[in-house]
């Protein structure tokens, strides 16, 4: 059985039933389906597209597993990404040319090629959502 | 699309052009191609996404969420523009190598990664005579940086399967970043003819559990079944969720929160840890009530069989043997 956080208000033996459900439910319906695009998958994660887009997104989603799994590793990456964008730091490189950046890539991918043939191998609503704001104003 | 809405869309976009030439100038792109780009977007996302026709409002909706100066300077690198590259290289390039790193297991798998994106971004395939660029493929639906993010994450999953022989993606997110495929769940049907009555029983009361929970699932909105899955299958956190619906635009947070006071109050208002949980205690209210009535009304169970079903499923669940037949 999954582990996970259990909800307050739900009995836990219920939560689990349901938990189990979704899961041998997730493994029956992903196969067949056609899958999204990057495009669309940045939108969803982002939360920037109006409801009349989202709509196919979010059921579609709700029923792919495989989809589902990107936006969950988009999310967790932009989220880890995030405290580093705060303190991003000016570039070290110098902003190149269409030219120089291929050029570069193209002598790297051959050096490492070369390299690679050695180195094989490796209301409550209401009060809850003041007392969080209250503590996230704190914080 | 009626003809007002397309004039209206025509007109907006026009002043979105104005605007972002403004800002960038010299960066060659025209407003056939801006233009162009944003009604094939419409075309291929917003028109088909409902059987009704797009609304003024609707297009509004989606020129507000549009990240216009992310488009224009994608546009301008499509076509090969040496000023946009620079300003690309400039804005994200040690971005995609903090993504890379993050996400490939050494340095030189980071290293390579971001070099073939940004040869997939330039361009190697000819069409027709024309360079086929990846930047061509981005709307301005999302940020420029987030679909990046996308892109290199797709890219290191295609190096890890090229450097483990073509396994699938589903594994492979087990395997990238934190990773949370989802389990696999046991199959196994329980066997044998001995307590014949007794399987009977257990059998009738099992199968009642397992189609009223699936006639409750059914009675959720979408928005509501996907939360529940990425809470339970995928093992998203609830500050995790919060992330996925803390644009005050996100889609979700406008489903979920339609008859919420606070929303109405402050739009803006942060979506907590909290409110994530009373989202999903609002889901299981839907669901347990009727899996309830489902058990009652379809199958006849009185209150204390009602119990007995959730006792042999909880019993079910250790053994492993509880919705095995949903696949069959």
């Amino acid at each position: 059985m999954k582990e996970f956080e259990k909800i307050a208000k739900v009995n836990d033996r219920f939560q689990a039933i349901v938990a189990e459900f979704l899961i041998a439910d997730d493994s029956t319906i992903s196969g067949s389906l056609q899958h999204i695009d990057d495009d669309t998958l940045t939108a969803f994660t982002e939360g920037s597209m109006s409801q009349r887009e989202a709509k196919p997104v979010v059921a579609h989603l709700a029923a792919c597993g495989h989809c589902r799994n990107i936006t969950v590793e988009l999310v967790r990456t932009e989220m880890a990404m995030a405290g580093e964008d705060r303190t991003e730091m000016a570039t070290e490189s110098t902003p190149a040319t269409i030219s120089s950046v291929l050029s570069g890539i193209v002598s790297r991918l051959f050096e490492r090629n070369d390299a690679a043939v050695f180195a094989h191998g490796e209301k409550e609503e209401d009060d809850e959502e003041d007392k969080a704001e209250e503590k996230d104003k704190k914080e | 699309m009626n003809p007002e809405t397309s004039q209206f869309l025509k007109d907006a976009v026009a002043e979105i052009y104005q605007r972002c030439e403004a800002e960038a100038p010299n960066l060659g792109v025209s407003l056939d191609d801006f233009a162009g780009s944003i009604e094939r977007t419409v075309a291929k996302y917003l028109e088909p996404a409902s059987d009704t026709p797009v609304t003024t409002e609707e297009i509004r909706e989606f020129l507000n969420n549009l990240q216009a100066n992310d488009l224009f300077l994608a546009l301008a690198c499509s076509v090969g523009n040496e000023r946009a590259w620079w300003e690309f290289d400039q804005q994200h390039r040690s971005y995609m190598e903090r993504v890379a790193r993050h996400l490939a297991k050494t340095e030189i798998d980071a290293t390579e990664v971001v070099d073939a994106v940004y040869v997939e971004l330039y361009g190697t395939r000819v069409v027709d005579g024309e360079r086929v660029s990846k930047f061509a493929l981005y709307s301005g639906r999302g940020s420029l940086r987030g679909w990046l993010r996308t892109v290199i994450w797709h890219s290191v999953v295609d190096q890890h399967r090229a450097g483990h022989g073509e396994v699938s993606l589903d594994e492979m997110t087990d395997n990238i970043g934190e990773g949370a495929a989802h389990a696999n769940f046991a199959i196994e049907n329980p066997t044998g003819e001995d307590a014949a009555e007794s399987d009977l029983i257990r059998s009738r009361y099992r199968s009642a559990t397992v189609e009223s929970l699936a006639a409750a699932m059914l009675s959720l909105d979408a928005h509501e079944r996907l939360l529940l899955k990425y809470y339970h299958v995928d093992g998203l956190k609830l500050r995790e969720i919060s992330r996925l619906s803390e644009n005050e635009n996100s889609p979700l947070r406008d489903w979920f929160q339609r008859r919420s006071q606070t929303r109405e109050a402050k739009p803006d208002a942060k979506v907590y840890e909290s409110t994530v949980m009373r989202w999903l205690e609002k889901s299981y209210a839907i669901i347990q009530q009727r899996f309830k009535d489902e058990l009652t009304s379809k199958h006849g169970l009185s209150a204390k069989e009602i119990e007995l079903c959730l006792d042999l499923a909880t019993e079910d669940l250790h053994s492993g043997s509880l919705f095995g037949n949903l696949g069959s």
